[in-house]
């Protein structure tokens, strides 16, 4: 079963238009999306700044709607939906954010931001059970933490009952955005370990938004690169971590340092170019080692090279 | 060259006092690249922006001395301390590259120090930043750009041309990789080297990331709660570290190619408001011992220089 299924996903960003020029310009943040989830699966999303993973993040918590393409939530397409249908489907769908200093109201006590959700959507609780979720995510024990404010709490508690909060209402989808990019290295593995517990324990689907490849192979079951606002690569952890085709996705793995491993070498040339002028052709040839003529000319097709394993590069 | 001696930095807060950075001992030899690893809270800025004295007005240097190529910049009067600064020691602050001057085209704001400080004339001055700007690699085509035009990589690299333009001796760069991406985190490294192999600046690279700091340092020393737990070779304490806190650290850094389960290191970071007495890893450390609450933080020498604050480590030892 797929919990998510987005075909074509298309967002562009008008950009202002000058009085003088005729032609409409956009920012293309993602510009052709199609990426499914199974049910129970940490799929990460992986990509630089400006290559549109937030974006579709946010598309997929129904936060902001596609310029064109459709998005499916366990079967149900997020975009046609009645008021009352969407906080249905909201309820089952649950986010954790990058920052919790800003992701937590700093007026309400623990147990409130925790027992909020819960409230408003009508779901019954008890003190136990609000003592557990906070106390299965580090904060034991939870007496010491559900009468604080947020600002009693140091960064790595914060993130902890940002993530309790998901976990309270008991959501069948987790999007989390960067979720421990803010959290101190020491504490951080807690976190992933604890999100990985959860998938397999509830049978949570998790859809991870990182720049860390570091963090995505870690807990991923499968990993999509995403590269100017398409997807460069697909597949299993270990096709990606392990037998990476796309030059960028080989490029990422290069540059992760490895301790005591020494100097590594990068091939790739310059940045991510602005997402207003796409290179034409494969929008990676500007940086390609490997470019050809018909990189700058032809866009490569997006095609599964072994069963589960999609690359676009006309290498392969 | 940099000798700092039970260096003792608090912040004053309505709620107490704060020992950031709590009776430091550190020896910096010149012309290497020596990198500062902590944690969020571990005192690793505070000990940067001492060495500049350039600590927010609540913070003070309450005892201690810091030496730089033999003066003790703690006793320099203020009008001394500031011709020290940018010349002899300069530094990159953290999220500098978001601070660049939005109305300022790249080849002025890198310019300026020059006009400022070395009175300078403009087109001397232009000249000069031109040179600096090929030196971390940035090409003539930017000159007349604005920092809006720029990418992260390219501005991280215009705040470093600023910092090395008045040729200082000593570069401090705290967080310099943080909110850019592992490519370019990759390049600013490398950049740092060349930096230190053609014009032997001594580089101290503050970072919470012990890969990417391990990678191009000579040297690293890792902090926690406001003091040293190991210093030594960069890759020795690495491969080889001693501390309990450094293992740890290292143990919650998941390796791509192993499929092995990381472990964090339990509990939270220590509060510097009221450290405990003894050893500050004390409350997380897996391996504590009764003597480690009155700890008093004479490192065990090992070889190579590899100092490890831990008397755990001593017991073992003998």
């Amino acid at each position: 079963m797929k919990m998510i299924e987005a075909k074509n996903v298309k967002k562009y960003f008008p950009l202002k238009k000058s009085i003088l020029s005729r032609n409409d310009r956009y920012l293309k943040a993602l510009d052709g999306i199609s990426l499914e989830i199974e049910k129970g699966v940490i799929h990460s999303l992986v990509g630089e700044t400006g290559s549109g993973k937030t974006t579709f993040g946010r598309i997929v918590m129904a936060l902001t709607p596609p310029t064109s393409g459709t998005v499916k939530v366990d079967g149900i397409d997020l975009f046609s939906l009645k008021k009352n249908e969407m906080k249905l489907i909201r309820k089952r769908i649950q986010i954790i954010f990058q920052d919790p200093y800003s992701s937590l109201n700093p007026k309400l006590k623990i147990r409130a931001s925790i027992t909020e959700p819960l409230k408003l959507n009508h779901v019954k609780f008890d003190e136990k059970m609000v003592t557990d979720v906070v106390e299965s995510v580090g904060l034991k024990p939870a007496s010491d933490y559900l009468d604080r404010f947020p600002g009693e709490m140091s960064g790595g508690q914060r993130q902890r009952a940002a993530i309790a909060r998901a976990f309270a209402i008991s959501p069948e989808l987790i999007i989390a955005d960067e979720p421990v990019s803010m959290v101190d290295v020491s504490i951080r593995a807690d976190f992933l370990n604890l999100l990985r517990e959860t998938n397999k324990r509830e049978n949570l689907t998790v859809l991870l938004i990182t720049h860390d490849l570091f963090v995505a192979s870690y807990i991923s079951d499968k990993i999509s690169v995403l590269y100017l606002g398409k997807i460069v690569e697909e597949g299993s952890k270990e096709d990606i971590i392990e037998r990476p085709l796309h030059p960028y996705t080989q490029a990422l793995l290069d540059s992760i340092p490895i301790l005591g491993m020494g100097e590594r070498e990068v091939k790739i040339k310059g940045e991510i170019p602005n997402p207003i002028d796409l290179p034409s052709g494969c929008r990676f040839h500007p940086r390609c080692p490997f470019s050809e003529d018909k990189c700058r000319q032809i866009e490569p097709e997006y095609r599964e090279i072994k069963r589960g394993h999609f690359v676009a590069c006309h290498l392969y | 060259m940099i000798e700092i001696k039970e260096l003792v930095v608090k912040y004053k807060s309505s709620k107490g006092e704060v020992y950031a950075v709590d009776g430091l001992n550190l020896e910096i030899d010149s012309g290497l690249i020596f990198g500062l690893v902590g944690e969020s809270g571990s005192g690793k800025t505070t000990l940067g922006l001492s060495l500049l004295r350039i600590l927010p007005p609540t913070a003070i240097i309450e005892s201690g001395n810091v030496l730089i190529s033999g003066t003790d910049v703690t006793k320099l009067k203020e009008s001394e301390m500031r011709k020290w600064r940018g010349k002899k020691i300069s530094m990159v602050f953290q999220g500098a590259m978001n601070s660049l001057n939005p109305l300022m085209t790249v080849e002025e704001q890198v310019a300026e120090p020059l006009i400022i400080h070395e009175n300078m004339d403009k087109d001397q001055a232009l000249l000069r930043a031109k040179e600096n700007l090929e030196n971390v690699g940035l090409g003539e085509n930017i000159l007349k750009r604005y920092p809006h035009e720029l990418s992260g990589g390219m501005k991280q690299r215009v705040v470093i041309a600023m910092a090395i333009i008045e040729h200082p001796s000593l570069l401090i760069a705290d967080e310099p990789t943080t909110a850019l991406d592992v490519v370019t985190q990759h390049r600013i490294m490398k950049l740092f080297r060349r930096l230190k192999d053609e014009f032997g600046v001594t580089i101290i690279l503050i970072s919470h990331d012990l890969p990417i700091v391990a990678e191009v340092a000579d040297k690293v020393a890792i902090m926690y709660g406001g003091k040293m737990s190991e210093v030594g070779d960069a890759k020795e304490v690495v491969t080889q570290s001693k501390h309990p806190y450094t293992q740890g650290l290292i143990r919650s850094i998941p390796d791509p190619r192993s499929t092995k389960v990381i472990r964090g290191i339990s509990g939270e970071p220590v509060s510097l408001m009221n450290p405990p007495k003894g050893c500050r890893f004390y409350d997380r450390c897996s391996q504590r011992r009764d003597l480690c609450k009155t700890y008093d933080y004479k490192p065990a020498i090992l070889e190579n220089r590899h100092l490890v604050y831990c008397n755990l480590f001593e017991e073992r030892m003998a």
